[in-house]
């Protein structure tokens, strides 16, 4: 019969194997409170259900996916009541957006490079941030975090299909965002007419600043 | 119509690629269709420019000393 491990053998695993992970889950949170003091308060709850529960982690599995499924649920069931803050519902876009499963592959082929040139930091985030929560987590865990769809399904427990599902949506969303971002600094999309998307001359916009 | 359907596989793949979607052996296919097929080349290096920019802007909150330091404090208390 194996030996129950340690405390201090716990303790190692914490802070070995699940400790690390504390930039990746700040950047999480704070995508999802919109604001740092509340992140840290969400990754710290995070952290100490952890610890509370860390004999139900089997080490050298996969912390990472297990911390941010951890997050999830801490934000879903306590930092939503705490802060009191009715969820935001955008009707348009439920009436668009349906959870059904689904295989349609969406990356950001349409999306113009030129866009992030002029960029000044914050405009990413911004469109990220005004991105429906569901969507906005699927882009936060795949193409910031770098999770498979299997791992996205299982931290936010819906099927593969729908993550792809979301994804597909999200993409199509940010890019629109971002697009428009980037006509709003002067830039137009030619594409139509066979050209790069370049500088609209009638513009009156260097693109270098708004 | 069969360039668009070719196109629209193309990007497919590509998205798939980079979301980690594709199996081993789908994903050593690809790569070889990358080095020796210039319009999947081009897919791929722009898909990579334009994801490796949305990690690069976004916000991402770099200090975590005190939030372990707190993390620490809070596990040792008995």
């Amino acid at each position: 019969m194996p030996s129950k491990p340690s405390k201090s053998k716990y303790d190692q695993v914490f802070e070995r194997e699940l400790l690390p992970h504390v930039n990746a889950l700040q950047t999480f949170a704070y995508h999802l409170t919109y604001n740092q003091e509340d992140a840290d308060d969400l990754v710290q709850e995070t952290y100490m259900k952890a610890y509370r529960f860390i004999d139900k982690y089997e080490e050298g599995t996969n912390p990472k996916a297990w911390l941010f499924k951890i997050l999830k649920n801490a934000y879903i069931n306590e930092y939503r009541k705490r802060v009191k803050q009715p969820i935001k519902v955008d009707y348009e876009e439920i009436t668009a957006y349906h959870d059904t499963d689904d295989d349609r592959i969406s990356g950001y082929s349409d999306l113009r490079e030129e866009i992030f040139l002029n960029m000044m930091g914050d405009e990413v985030t911004t469109a990220i941030n005004s991105l429906p929560i569901d969507f906005r987590t699927v882009i936060l865990l795949c193409d910031i975090e770098g999770f498979t769809y299997e791992e996205i399904a299982s931290i936010i427990d819906v099927p593969i299909g729908t993550v792809r599902s979301r994804l597909f949506r999200a993409r199509n969303l940010l890019k629109e965002k971002l697009t428009a971002y980037a006509q709003k600094l002067g830039f137009t999309d030619y594409r139509g007419q066979k050209r790069a998307l370049r500088q609209d001359p009638t513009s009156g916009s260097s693109g270098e600043e708004e | 119509m069969n360039d668009r359907n070719d196109k629209q596989e193309l990007n497919k793949q590509v998205g798939m690629y980079f979301d980690q979607a594709l199996d081993p052996q789908s994903k050593d296919e690809f790569l070889q269709k990358v080095n020796s097929d210039p319009s999947y080349q081009q897919a791929y290096n722009h898909e990579q420019v334009i994801r490796d920019n949305i990690k690069k802007h976004i916000y991402r909150p770099m200090d975590s000393t005190h939030l372990i330091q707190a993390i620490k404090n809070q596990i040792r208390k008995p």
